[in-house]
């Protein structure tokens, strides 16, 4: 990558953290949709970035909706936290460092890039065409989740 | 500038899904907890993408992006799913 994607690249990624942080930290409703929001930003700019336009596209409008439905639920009040809750962060600060250190000290093989920065046309050929079962598999699955939503709702109202 | 490789992308992924499994493990509140999903579902998209872009097989180098489109809508099902059932939760 050239150095103006490298450092967009950095940047995104900033973004995108910094919003994940807000969204796990924060104990506001709006603070949290301000979080998700950075997120959901960034991840599409970062997956521009990396010569996925179609595909960062896809993934704003996809995640956005979860976003979306996520900020629908009202917030319950939070139990105090127990000393064991702090395993929790454990787990999870080595869940990261695992994961780094397979990133940065794994043999990956290390390709070029075909070209197209939108692929919109080649991504539509293997979701629609190649991958067409698992696309209406996806695509099912995320309409069934989109018209039980209503069901929940319903139940609040009881 | 350090140029962006694999490692990069891989490492950006990994701080968003641990964020959000952090933000299913440590709070205690439901919405807080469905929140941590589409952290988590970012950062599985990111990873795909960016070995997709810079570590591919030259026979198939957009599987990485297909796969994240496909991930993101099973993050979309996964948190209706959960969302509903929270809110038939809360209502009982």
């Amino acid at each position: 990558m050239d150095s103006l994607h490298s450092a967009l690249f950095y940047a995104f990624a900033a973004v995108a953290v910094a919003g994940a942080l807000l969204t796990a930290w924060s104990r506001s409703r709006e603070l949290a949709a301000a979080g998700l929001l950075l997120v959901v930003l960034g991840v599409a700019l970062l997956l521009a970035d990396l010569s996925g336009g179609f595909a960062g596209l896809v993934v704003f409008v996809l995640l956005l909706a979860a976003a979306a439905m996520t900020l629908g639920v009202p917030a319950q009040a939070e139990a105090p936290l127990r000393r064991a809750d702090n395993l929790g962060a454990i787990v999870a600060a080595l869940l990261f460092a695992t994961l780094a250190y397979a990133a940065y000290r794994g043999l990956y093989h290390s390709a070029g890039h075909p070209g197209g920065t939108f692929n919109a046309a080649a991504l539509g050929r293997l979701l629609i065409g190649r991958d067409a079962l698992a696309l209406i598999a996806a695509a099912a699955a995320a309409l069934i989740a989109i018209a039980y939503l209503p069901a929940g709702r319903r139940g609040t109202r009881r | 500038m350090i140029d962006v490789g694999v490692a990069q992308p891989l490492t950006v992924g990994a701080a968003l899904f641990a964020i959000g499994a952090f933000a299913a493990v440590f709070r205690r509140d439901g919405a807080a907890m469905l929140r941590s999903l589409p952290l988590m579902g970012a950062g599985a998209v990111v990873a795909l993408a960016g070995a997709s872009r810079l570590a591919s097989s030259a026979g198939d180098p957009l599987a990485g992006q297909e796969l994240a489109v496909l991930v993101a809508l099973a993050v979309v099902s996964l948190t209706g799913v959960a969302a509903a059932a929270l809110l038939r939760g809360s209502g009982r």
